[in-house]
């Protein structure tokens, strides 16, 4: 089916009778093919009354932003919250029970690994310590919370480079590698800069980028041999066990032999079960994730609201144009389009300065928070498939109303 | 003569159908605004809620606990010291440490946080004096806070319940609320505590002081005796000092602050356009008054009170809803999202701003209406 149907008189209607068509202000010719008809008609009728465009516009615009921003919030804080497990390569995650998310004070003995290794389902396994510690800045012996990260040797298990390249920083005596992305409360943490952890003093020689700022104001590398004497914690413990598949060996198989294998208090879970464990925990379980769900709720509302306001009040103001349209013979598919064309002009009116203003706003956030909300192709898309539908609807709703306009009842 | 005020109102009551609609255009804007700023509010006050609920005159805490959730203790001694300053009456040590909460149904653990202190000594606000401390003195036993998220099952008075691997009855339920970062809380005497953990050392010393002592004498006193890694609060200040370190941590005063900005703008809006089509409908009455040589100045003042009368009618619209709403975010997220007076009457002010502007911008519309278009 083509769009291409020209806009034909009625049978009596003579073909000169469609030609003053005209408007309050000055002729405007009818284009030839329907879509290019309906576009006209919408951007003849919207610029009528420039004002309440502008007013409408920028209502949509208000509400997408609004949309955007907790949009890109929340797609940011979905990949943040899995950071630390992004940056390594592994296939399966064994924890201690009581595991709920990174933090967990709990921890699994290293024997666990080697259990793992007896299925025979394993190919290499690393040792992954965390522990929030205490780091007092030196000289100002200003404290604040550290996110300390005791690593194995890095063999294939470390996909960051900068974690990579720590571990040979780290074999100087008293060497931290700091987060770059620490807050500032943390003090600096430019190389050079002294810290003391446990009574330890400690010079930072290198950097990597995490920014897990709701978990502590700084995080700071460390091999495992130093985190068992800067975090008080036996050296066989590790906070999580990594676990690598040999080739050929299904995930969920490893996984199940592995927990077989294993006392009944620790968990064992595929990366991605990790992951979507540790989502659901901060984006269901804690409130944040739930109030930005109801914020975007109320934004694609006030969206849809405002469209379906203005195309209602150009409805009900020009309900004798229609009907003169539908006398000269327009069919249904220009009355619709003419809707649906004022509907994607204001859709397209807002979202465009929505996107403007949201790039800016959201890099500087980026920015701020080290979240990664800057604007991509895919919340692009989502946001236009948004004002799509938004669009749509509020046509769907209103065109009926044209539909029922009774050239009879213009006498 | 009629008034501007009655005039306005009459034109609005003409069509009572239409002035609802115009009325539920306006409350959009007040229930966003509301929305957004009740969710900013929730998180705030959830992450004050330990020194809300303190009941005593000063919070004695380590100077490295620069915000509630920080866990750095004072030392025994110290709050001994604290004890012995003129004008103190009591000093309640308080405890707290995360433990491991084993649900009875599916045996996971998970984490919650515990708060230990003298049975007696009420020093936090959780529910009947009386009660509590009864349910606090039976042995092996601790309250449950019935507000924590049910993450941690259906927990009743009567049960056992595995607390750090270690069996305790729940004596009772206690009302406190978890916050952003904490899910739950449970609560046991002082003593039981530490006959589980006999080197604990509390978060905060609770100061009541004596009858006729002054605040900040007893406060500089505190701060004098002890070795310099101790300072003291009011509940309100440190509630004040939690609240500005929440929103320098997290980008929450902007997401939700952007929010309510949008609520604004969409009563502007909204307004804008009611009261054009309220002014284009009569444009023929308003020519007709002004043939008759009223002033553009009375013409504006009446579509300022019909302005006036939208956002009164708009917040009277949208004050239940953003209620209702708030009744549902707090059941979903379990923090103190409500209204708040000082809100209410922020909204209601921003409300008659905002529907002003939009009178402001429609009565361009009146001063376009011209005497002679009516022949």
């Amino acid at each position: 089916v083509t769009w291409n149907i020209r806009l034909e008189p009625s049978d009596g209607a003579k073909r000169g009778a469609a030609e003053p068509f005209t408007r309050t202000r000055g002729p405007t010719e009818l284009p030839k093919g329907v879509v290019g008809a309906c576009l006209g008609v919408a951007v003849a009728n919207l610029f009528d009354q420039r004002a309440r465009l502008l007013a409408a516009m920028a209502g949509v615009a208000v509400a997408l932003f609004m949309l955007l921003l907790q949009l890109s919030v929340l797609q940011a804080a979905r990949e943040k919250v899995t950071e630390l497990y992004d940056d390594f390569d592994f296939d399966i995650a064994i924890l201690p029970d009581s595991y709920q998310f990174l933090l967990s004070y709990d921890t699994i003995n290293r024997i666990a690994l080697d259990i793992a290794r007896a299925t025979g389902d394993v190919a290499d396994t690393y040792g992954l310590n965390v522990q929030m510690t205490h780091w007092k800045q030196i000289p100002s012996e200003r404290a604040t919370y550290n996110l300390l990260i005791g690593l194995d040797p890095p063999e294939g298990f470390v996909r960051d480079p900068s974690i990579r390249a720590a571990w040979d920083t780290l074999g100087v005596p008293h060497t931290l590698v700091a987060d770059r992305y620490s807050q500032p409360s943390a003090g600096p943490v430019s190389p050079g800069s002294t810290f003391e952890i446990n009574d330890e003093r400690l010079t930072i020689r290198g950097q990597f980028k995490l920014g897990l700022f709701f978990y502590a104001e700084g995080a700071t590398l460390i091999r495992n041999v130093d985190f068992s004497r800067l975090a008080n914690r036996d050296p066989s413990l590790i906070s999580v066990g990594l676990v690598k598949v040999r080739p050929g060996v299904s995930l969920a198989q490893a996984r199940d032999d592995i927990a077989k294998a294993l006392p009944s208090d620790t968990l064992v879970m595929t990366k991605s079960e990790l992951e979507a464990q540790e989502r659901g925990y901060f984006l269901s379980t804690k409130p944040i994730g739930v109030m930005i769900n109801i914020s975007m709720a109320i934004a694609c509302l006030v969206g849809g609201a405002i469209i379906l306001q203005v195309l209602s009040t150009e409805v009900a103001n020009r309900t004798k144009e229609y009907a003169v349209l539908k006398a000269m013979g327009a069919g249904p598919a220009l009355i619709y389009g003419v809707g649906a064309g004022q509907a994607a002009i204001l859709g397209l009116g807002g979202l465009l300065p929505a996107l403007a203003v949201g790039s800016v706003v959201l890099n500087l956030l980026q920015r701020a928070t080290h979240l990664a909300t800057g604007l991509d192709a895919a919340i692009v898309l989502t946001m236009a498939g948004v004002t799509v539908a938004l669009a749509a609807i509020a046509t769907a709703l209103v065109v009926r109303r044209i539909d029922q306009t009774d050239p009879a009842s213009l006498y | 003569m009629a008034s501007p005020l009655e005039l306005g109102a009459r034109l609005l009551l003409h069509d009572k159908r239409r002035l609802i609609a115009m009325a539920l255009g306006v409350a959009v804007g007040v229930v966003i605004m509301f929305v957004q700023v009740g969710l900013l509010q929730g998180i705030l006050d959830s992450q004050s809620l330990e020194a809300k609920l303190v009941q005593g005159d000063l919070m004695v805490m380590n100077r490295a606990r620069i915000d509630l959730h920080h866990w750095d203790a004072v030392k025994p001694y110290e709050l001994a010291q604290v004890a012995a300053v003129p004008g103190v009456a009591s000093m309640i040590p308080v405890y707290k440490s995360p433990v491991g909460f084993e649900d009875p149904d599916d045996k996971r653990v998970r984490r919650i946080i515990l708060y230990a202190f003298p049975p007696d000594a009420q020093p936090l606000k959780i529910g009947d004096p009386k009660k509590v401390a009864q349910a606090l003195r039976a042995s092996n036993a601790f309250l449950f806070d019935e507000r924590s998220r049910p993450i941690f099952g259906v927990i009743k008075p009567g049960m056992s319940i595995a607390i750090d691997k270690g069996p305790l009855n729940v004596s009772g339920l206690a009302h406190m609320g978890p916050d952003i970062v904490n899910d739950g809380a449970i609560f046991v005497s002082e003593g039981a505590w530490l006959s589980r953990d006999p080197g604990a050392y509390p978060i905060m010393g609770v100061v009541r002081l004596a009858p006729g002592a002054s605040l900040t004498a007893v406060r500089a006193a505190i701060e004098a005796r002890t070795p310099g890694d101790v300072a003291a609060f009011t509940p309100a200040e440190a509630a004040r000092r939690e609240t500005s370190s929440t929103l320098r941590e997290a980008p929450i005063g902007l997401l939700f602050g952007v929010g309510a900005i949008a609520g604004l703008l969409i009563g502007v809006i909204n307004g804008y356009q009611v009261l054009y089509t309220e002014v284009s409908d009569h444009l023929a009455q308003y020519a007709t008054m002004k043939a008759m040589g009223f002033a553009d100045a009375f013409l504006h003042r009446i579509i300022l009170a019909q302005a006036a009368v939208l956002s009164a009618a708009g917040f009277a619209v949208g004050l239940p809803l953003a209620i209702v709403v708030d009744v549902l975010v707090a059941l979903f997220t379990r923090l103190p999202v409500e209204v708040h007076v000082m809100t209410a009457a922020g909204i209601g002010l921003a409300a008659l701003l905002a529907s002003t502007l939009a009178g402001r911008l429609a009565m361009r519309r009146v001063d376009a209406a011209d005497p002679a278009s009516l022949y």
